[in-house]
């Protein structure tokens, strides 16, 4: 070969590689072109589909790949699920509906690896020989799977194309693949985002629309954005209406200096504010809100919306205030107590207390409630009453009264009330106390105590003073008996023998002085004298002498003298008598019941004019009983009350009561009087076999 | 030619002797032979004198006339023996005649009775102080006579009797009849009016007799 011949073959060759390049350089420049029209018409797209297929058309154009698909990766369950494709027939898209990192499809690997997989030959390609059958179907014999990365590095999808040949892209196309793929990731992110947006705007409306309270949104300077339509009902206003009003107009003038302050406040530092105001109902009505004002702020920082929300409280403003005046009620009630009142907890702390209390413990209310009864009572007065609160914790009611040495105010006599505070599921979680002040009550008692002890000193000094009174008269009852039967026996034995011997001498002298008639008349007056002396000196001693009582017993004694007493004067007297003749009592008894027998019938001979006179005698196991009863003129039964009664009654009750026996008297005018004596008998006044 | 009567006196109240001699001896048929203060020296100067009566009394200082009576009988009974006493109770009475005294007197009335007492002796019959003679009469009264009416009596009025006889008062039978006072009265005066009964005691029988008592 000649040098002109190289050096045109040469130049030759080298005019020919400058046009390839200058080729390849168009080419390039072409597909940059395409590229950048690509870029600039994803953007404009804002839908992810339209996006997905547009970006898949230039991605196979790119390549010159004869189809191909996009999937996008599902992050929660790791699979890649196609979403755009072009060129395949169903069943290649059934199989590969959904693609794990496990599986060993391209796409599978570049998502299992985060890297770009190209299989050149899917028949030569050794992980692939399952897949073959399916890559025979579709028929495509290279493939290759490019990861879509999102800005923070997170996997988003896979773009993949498919050649009919075994095939390899060329560098410089995959260069400008990996330049598209990046613009494609942005491009789902930015439709995700707008999604997301869509998605939030979708649900503020949502809740505006349904919530009670009432929303609105405003620009930085408070003009009306938006008011969802509960707001809109309330004040009766359309938007356009709110526009037009002024904010101050919607709440109460008395609510409305604070919610000034509270809304320069809130403009000026730009932080969020809570306030409770009245607010104008659409008919007039004022209702109460809570509500809410909070900024919405740019990046930066400054405020450029506000966010109002108002939530209806006016029934529990009412609650509240209904709450507070039965709180007030019952704080009055309580205070107003005279028994002190508290509620402690299960660690010994105040819960609730009264002024009553407080009294009690000494210590100012705002001192008890929230503090411990250590510091209340102090230590000693807790362990005095431990045991007691202890059983309430245990779930018992528990009284007790006992004095309680507070701390503060000193021993403290009180009569307590502990009653468990249970909760709802039924634990004992503390008790409360009813404490009552018992010093002065106490102090009563003891008053009282004392006087009654002197009361029943003084009685028993009393009683005693009576019972040695008693046994004297007992003894004076003995004695007098035993002097009446000396002085019977005196009267009977030497006065009444003198007597019968000075009418003896005097009947002598009878007939001398007859015939001198003025001595004989002065001799007869004193023959009267002595006769009437003798027959008085005979009663007397026939009275004063129980003339059988010792030997005979109470029965016959008696019976001989109402027979004597009957034979004496003329007056029916009828003696009955019941009971065992031979039964003997204390002598006192056998004396009393004779000599009250006795006095009552004299009495009857004396006053009664009687002409049926009955004497009743009885013995029963527990007591004896007397009745003297006449038919005479009988007397008002309220001269019996008196002291002085002119029959000797009280006299005859004085002896029925030596022997703790019982004198009733009963009387009427013209119906006669009758006389009861009633003498107890102890057991061993009773006769033998008789109980 | 009248026997003089020999009279020996025992008591031991030398006043009332000295007044008995005195009476006796203003009668020219009597005469007082002896007399003495103590039984023992009586009973054996009677034996002695061999008096057709004594005069005795019953209670000495240390002596008991019915003893001394007894004696006398029991030595002489031909000599008869006057009792002269202050004791006005039938059982000395008693005592007295079961020791075989002719009479007895009592002293208060000596001076009337003492005379006849002693001539009624004498004649060997039998004297009593009149007061002792009433004495002995109530004694042998008959038994109270119980009604034996048949009247139809209420059953209050049945009542009414029942408790008295069993010892109530009016107040307490007022209270366990469930009536007043003066209703149980008058419940008892027509009752007995019906039944001509005039005293408790009478009431008393009448409801024994009708087996009342033992109901109750």
């Amino acid at each position: 070969m000649n040098q002109t011949t190289y050096k045109s073959a040469v130049t030759a060759d080298a005019a020919a590689a400058l046009r390839a390049s200058e080729a390849r350089l168009a080419a390039e420049a072409a597909a940059l072109t395409r590229l950048n029209q690509a870029s600039s018409h994803l953007w404009r797209i804002q839908n992810l589909r339209d996006g997905l297929d547009e970006m898949l058309a230039v991605t196979i154009e790119l390549l010159g790949a004869d189809k191909g698909n996009i999937q996008l990766l599902e992050a929660e369950r790791e699979v890649l699920v196609i979403a755009a494709q072009r060129g395949f027939s169903q069943p290649f898209l059934d199989y590969f509906h959904e693609v794990s990192t496990q599986e060993n499809s391209a796409c599978g690997r570049a998502l299992r690896s985060g890297r770009r997989i190209i299989i050149e030959d899917v028949e030569t390609d050794e992980p692939y020989t399952l897949l073959r059958p399916v890559a025979r179907e579709a028929g495509y014999r290279a493939v290759q799977s490019t990861p879509l990365i999102g800005r923070d590095g997170v996997p988003l999808g896979m773009i993949s194309t498919h050649f009919r040949v075994p095939h390899r892209p060329i560098e410089h196309e995959l260069r400008l693949l990996d330049l598209y793929a990046r613009q494609a990731a942005d491009f789902i992110e930015r439709c995700r985002l707008d999604e997301a947006l869509r998605e939030s705007v979708a649900v503020f409306r949502a809740i505006g629309e349904t919530v009670p309270d009432f929303l609105w949104l405003s620009d930085a300077q408070g003009r009306p954005l938006y008011e969802n339509p509960a707001w809109c009902v309330y004040t009766g206003l359309t938007h356009e209406e709110f526009l037009q009003a002024s904010w101050e107009a919607l709440y109460h003038p008395d609510d409305l200096p604070a919610l000034q302050q509270l809304w320069a406040e809130a403009s000026q530092h730009g932080g969020t504010v809570q306030f409770e105001a009245r607010v104008r109902r659409h008919d007039g009505d004022w209702r109460w809100f809570a509500g809410q004002l909070a900024p919405i702020k740019d990046e930066a920082g400054v405020t450029i919306k506000w966010v109002g929300a108002q939530t209806d409280i006016q029934e529990r403003k009412r609650i509240e205030a209904a709450l507070k005046e039965r709180s007030d009620e019952l704080r009055q009630f309580l205070d107003t107590s005279a028994t002190g009142l508290t509620r402690l907890s299960r660690d010994l702390r105040y819960l609730a207390a009264n002024e009553a209390y407080a009294r009690i413990a000494g210590v100012p209310l705002d001192q008890i409630v929230g503090h411990s009864m250590a510091e209340v009572m102090g230590s000693t007065a807790i362990e005095t009453i431990r045991p007691y609160f202890e059983r309430a914790l245990r779930g018992e009611i528990v009284e007790y009264e006992a004095v309680v040495p507070f701390s503060v105010a000193g021993d403290q006599f009180l009569h307590v009330v502990y009653t468990p505070w249970r909760e709802s599921d039924g634990s004992v979680s503390g008790w409360v106390a009813s404490v009552t002040d018992i010093t002065a009550r106490k102090q009563a008692e003891a008053a009282l105590q004392s006087a009654y002890n002197e009361l029943a000193q003084s009685n028993a000094a009393l009683q005693a003073k009576e019972i040695e009174r008693r046994a004297l008269l007992r003894q004076l009852v003995t004695v007098q008996e035993n002097e009446r039967q000396r002085l019977s026996r005196e009267l009977h034995d030497q006065t009444g023998q003198h007597l019968a011997a000075l009418r003896m001498m005097l009947s002598i002298l009878n007939e001398p002085l007859q015939t001198q008639p003025e001595q004989f008349q002065v001799f007869t007056q004193i023959r009267q004298l002595t006769d009437k002396l003798g027959q008085d000196l005979h009663t007397l001693a026939w009275e004063l002498r129980p003339t059988r009582l010792q030997e005979a017993g109470l029965a016959v004694a008696l019976a001989q003298y109402v027979q004597e007493c009957s034979a004496r004067t003329s007056i029916a007297m009828d003696f009955h008598f019941k009971g065992d003749e031979q039964r003997r009592f204390p002598v006192l008894h056998e004396i009393i019941t004779y000599r009250v027998v006795q006095e009552a019938l004299t009495n009857v001979l004396k006053y009664a004019q009687a002409q049926q006179v009955s004497v009743v005698l009885e013995y029963f196991p527990d007591r004896l009983r007397a009745i003297v009863e006449d038919d005479g003129v009988g007397f008002a039964p309220e001269k019996l009350g008196t002291s002085d009664d002119g029959l000797g009654l009280r006299g005859m009750r004085e002896r029925a009561a030596l022997a703790d026996g019982k004198l009733e008297i009963e009387s009427s005018i013209g119906y006669g009087t009758t006389i009861y004596l009633t003498l107890p008998l102890t057991e061993n006044d009773r006769p033998e076999g008789v109980v | 030619m009248k026997k003089t009567l020999r009279i020996y006196l025992v008591d031991d109240h030398p006043i009332v002797r000295q007044g008995l001699r005195m009476v006796i001896e203003k009668q020219k048929d009597m005469r007082v032979i002896g007399e003495s203060g103590d039984v023992t020296t009586a009973t054996a100067q009677i034996a002695e004198l061999q008096p057709d009566v004594v005069v005795m009394d019953l209670r000495f200082p240390n002596g008991d006339g019915i003893q001394a009576t007894e004696a006398v009988k029991r030595n002489a009974p031909h000599i008869q023996v006057l009792v002269l006493t202050q004791n006005d109770d039938l059982d000395s009475l008693q005592q007295a005649i079961a020791a075989g005294a002719s009479g007895y007197l009592l002293k208060l009335s000596a001076v009337e009775s003492l005379i006849p007492a002693l001539r009624a002796a004498a004649a060997g019959s039998l004297y009593f102080d009149p007061q002792i003679k009433a004495l002995v009469t109530s004694t042998f009264q008959p038994p109270p006579n119980v009604s034996q009416k048949q009247v139809e009596l209420s059953g209050r009025e049945k009542d009414v009797l029942r408790l008295l006889a069993q010892g109530l008062s009016y107040k307490e039978i007022a209270a366990e009849l469930d009536i007043g006072v003066k209703t149980v009265e008058s419940y008892r005066y027509r009752a007995c009016e019906k039944l001509e009964l005039r005293s408790r005691s009478a009431i008393i029988r009448y409801a024994g007799q009708h087996g009342w008592l033992h109901d109750a």
